[in-house]
């Protein structure tokens, strides 16, 4: 599965990109995203696969609980839900 | 990146605007003395071009805030039969400033005053009318009646009926 972000979504970074804040155009409010959630918008770039952005978090992050690759599906599927990430053209899901 | 760093549940943050800091003191209008007034015909100061009525004669401002605030006046004619074919703006308020009003086709007026910080008074107020406007002008003897609606972002709106010019 490939992620990009919204075509409809407005971004607005802090100098280190760690806290990103975005704004869908239909949206009445601006979502933050701050620590692994920003790096994972980072990740989200419309070619990494989803399981190529995990690699990543995995190389990036000590993952103690053992619960890395659950908590980010269900938070691109919230990414998602929000309309702030959309499935690439041509990814198969 | 940074390496080793503990993972924790990435989460969406809604973000919360702060309010803007709030001014202090308030902004109040009031009902000041009621009684005969007279209505000036827009933009004609000559004999002849009165009309006489009962509204308020005074409006009562508590502005404390120490800065000017601009409130919108909104006057409606309610005419019981027949078309409307007059209506009435603020022409003055003493101590604020008053834009020109904008009459709709319905004669609704809406005009923005700018009240001066720090003011604890009551204000004189005055009128004026336009009628006709390519209709028939109002008739003789006709009574019209106007409510007039004074709202702002930081005042409990202030509803004045049974404002009345005799044509």
């Amino acid at each position: 599965m490939v992620w990009k972000r919204g075509g409809l979504v407005a971004e607005v970074c802090s100098e280190r990109r760690s806290r990103v804040a975005l704004l869908h155009v239909d949206a009445t409010q601006p979502v933050v995203l701050e620590g692994p959630a920003a790096v994972i918008w980072d990740l989200i770039d419309g070619q990494r696969t989803e399981q190529s952005i995990l690699a990543e978090l995995e190389a990036t992050f000590e993952d103690r609980t053992g619960q890395m690759h659950a908590q980010v599906e269900s938070f691109l599927a919230s990414l998602e839900a929000q309309r702030l990430i959309e499935a690439a053209p041509g990814s198969d899901r | 990146m940074v390496a080793g760093v503990a993972w924790s549940l990435p989460v969406i943050a809604t973000a919360i605007a702060a309010p803007a800091a709030a001014a202090s003191g308030t902004l109040s209008l009031a009902l000041g003395q009621v009684g005969s007034i007279t209505f000036t015909k827009q933009g004609v100061q000559g004999q002849g071009q009165i009309r006489h009525g009962q509204g308020p004669a005074n409006l009562d401002i508590q502005n404390t805030t120490g800065i000017a605030q601009t409130i919108t006046v909104g006057i409606v004619p309610a005419v019981n039969s027949g078309s409307v074919r007059a209506g009435i703006a603020i022409k003055a308020l003493d101590g604020a400033t008053v834009l020109a009003p904008v009459f709709d086709a319905a004669y609704i007026s809406t005009a923005s005053i700018t009240i001066a910080g720090d003011q604890l008074v009551s204000r004189g107020v005055s009128f004026q009318y336009v009628e006709g406007n390519g209709q028939s002008a109002p008739i003789a003897g006709q009574v019209y009646t106007f409510t007039m609606t004074i709202t702002g972002t930081s005042i409990t709106p202030l509803v004045i009926p049974n404002i009345t010019m005799t044509i």
